[in-house]
């Protein structure tokens, strides 16, 4: 995907799995295929689909829920796609001379991520059978602003496109910054208690707020960008913005540059790291959208800071720089 | 990029934080390796079921994901359920890339064989790139990675 288009949003990917042992295999390919920022969602703990599909235990599974399955089936309009299911993968192969976990089985294991990617709450089947109460017959009915599903080009459940407009609560912040700075000021030593000034350094310029640290320095060093918005009562905000960032020279292992963001003196990070994004012994991150809602803040003046730091560099050519852009605040 | 570090570039997410899947503009991309399993079977009509009900426009299916494991292993014969399960016709109905279709689904076994390059990664490749970028449409990738 990067040789197609290098600037891609990985961060629109969304990869679910229910197993430690394939989440490992699927993070080496699938981030060094695609790229980093991939969101990864284990669901080892989900649970076993559809009442643990007979999986577990299978021996002492009541055989007689797994028959009531198969009738369903077999008396569904799926029945074609089950017949072949059980051709494959015969239930009760496990009966005839079995000496260890014997009995009928079906596993529906691996729609364990189907489940958790739709939100369907699985736990609602009080039997196996009860699936089909759910999901076998009618046909979807045709989508509309009051279905509670979003469909259509809908931006939110029942709301945006062709329904009425979502509500996007009270904006805080909107800043594209295309002729200057939208209110943000820079400052030295934004982050990590630095106390290095002279290794970090802010403009704005091409329509973006910037941040450049590192170089031949003796301790880390940070600069960022900030502003304040009030709210009028507690709550969360909610904060998107896009950044950037690339380095100089090289820096070596053991030499990173990270993407900060914290509003008053908490840092919001891709948990579970404090960061949003680290650079170590050289690279780059295309331009990407950092979305989060903050914890309740309680009603009055706050301030969101955006910006980098470097913990350690050693010739002046090994340099940090980052880019800002599109900073968004709303409260709900 | 080392393995190590290719892991450590994913970020972990949660279920709540996981943004509501949209059935008309989202895709969901269910991948099955069938390699040696042979429990992918039971989930593919159950699957359609649910893709039906809910009425999911854009999905993608692949027999054969198995990456970096043995692909002698490689269950052949599931090419049959997934047949019937999926029928014909259902991959990505408003885009042409995904040329190794099988009645449907993607079949990533014929070309896979361990290459970054091979013509099924393009073609998914592509595949995801239409959905997120797709004209200001803010589209997401789901997958379902059934291994």
């Amino acid at each position: 995907m990067k040789t197609i288009n290098p600037s891609f949003n990985a961060e629109r990917i969304h990869i679910v799995q229910h197993s430690s042992w394939n989440e490992g295999h699927y993070g080496r390919g699938g981030a060094t295929l695609v790229g980093p920022h991939l969101h990864s969602l284990g669901v080892e703990y989900y649970g076993e689909a559809i009442v643990n599909g007979g999986w577990y235990n299978s021996n002492t599974y009541p055989h007689a829920e797994i028959d009531e399955f198969m009738a369903r089936a077999n008396a569904s309009t799926y029945k074609p796609g089950f017949d072949a299911a059980f051709a494959f993968y015969p239930p009760d192969r496990y009966l005839a001379g079995c000496t260890n976990f014997c009995g009928k089985r079906l596993d529906f294991t691996d729609t364990n991520e189907l489940m958790a990617i739709l939100k369907q709450n699985k736990n609602s089947f009080s039997k196996m059978a009860s699936w089909f109460d759910n999901y076998d017959g009618a046909a979807p009915p045709a989508a509309t602003c009051s279905d509670g599903i979003q469909n259509q080009t809908e931006t939110g459940v029942d709301c945006g496109g062709p329904c009425s407009a979502c509500s996007s609560g009270t904006t805080l912040i909107d800043a594209n910054f295309a002729s200057g700075a939208s209110g943000f000021t820079y400052a030295d030593n934004m982050f990590r208690s630095t106390s290095n000034a002279a290794f970090a350094s802010g403009v704005h310029g091409t329509g973006k707020l910037n941040v450049t640290v590192g170089g031949a320095m003796t301790a880390a060093t940070s600069g960022g960008w900030s502003k304040s918005f009030t709210t009028t009562s507690s709550g969360t905000v909610s904060v998107s913005f896009k950044y950037s960032m690339s380095t100089a020279d090289g820096i070596d292992p053991g030499e990173w540059v990270e993407t900060l963001v914290m509003i008053n003196n908490t840092l919001y990070g891709a948990s579970p790291n404090d960061y949003v994004r680290r650079i170590e012994g050289g690279g780059a991150q295309v331009e990407v959208t950092r979305t989060f809602t903050s914890a309740s803040l309680a009603a009055g003046t706050h301030t969101i800071k955006i910006g980098a730091y470097m913990n350690a560099a050693t010739a002046a050519a090994e340099t940090g720089s980052m880019t800002i852009d599109d900073v968004l605040v709303t409260k709900p | 990029m080392e393995f190590a570090q290719a892991e450590e570039a994913l970020v972990a997410t949660s279920l709540a934080s996981l943004p509501t899947f949209n059935v008309t503009r989202d895709l969901l991309a269910i991948h099955y390796d069938n390699s040696p399993d042979k429990d992918d079977g039971h989930c593919q009509p159950v699957t359609k079921m649910v893709i039906d009900k809910l009425g999911i426009q854009k999905v993608s299916v692949v027999n054969g994901s198995y990456g970096d494991q043995d692909a002698s292993s490689y269950q052949t014969q599931i090419a049959a359920v997934t047949n019937a399960a999926f029928g014909v016709g259902k991959c990505n109905p408003n885009n042409t890339t995904c040329g190794l279709l099988q009645n449907g689904w993607i079949d990533a076994h014929v070309d896979w064989n361990h290459n970054a390059n091979a013509l099924i990664v393009t073609q998914l490749a592509n595949l995801w790139l239409s959905v997120i970028e797709n004209a200001g449409d803010n589209g997401h990738v789901f997958v379902q990675e059934a291994g």
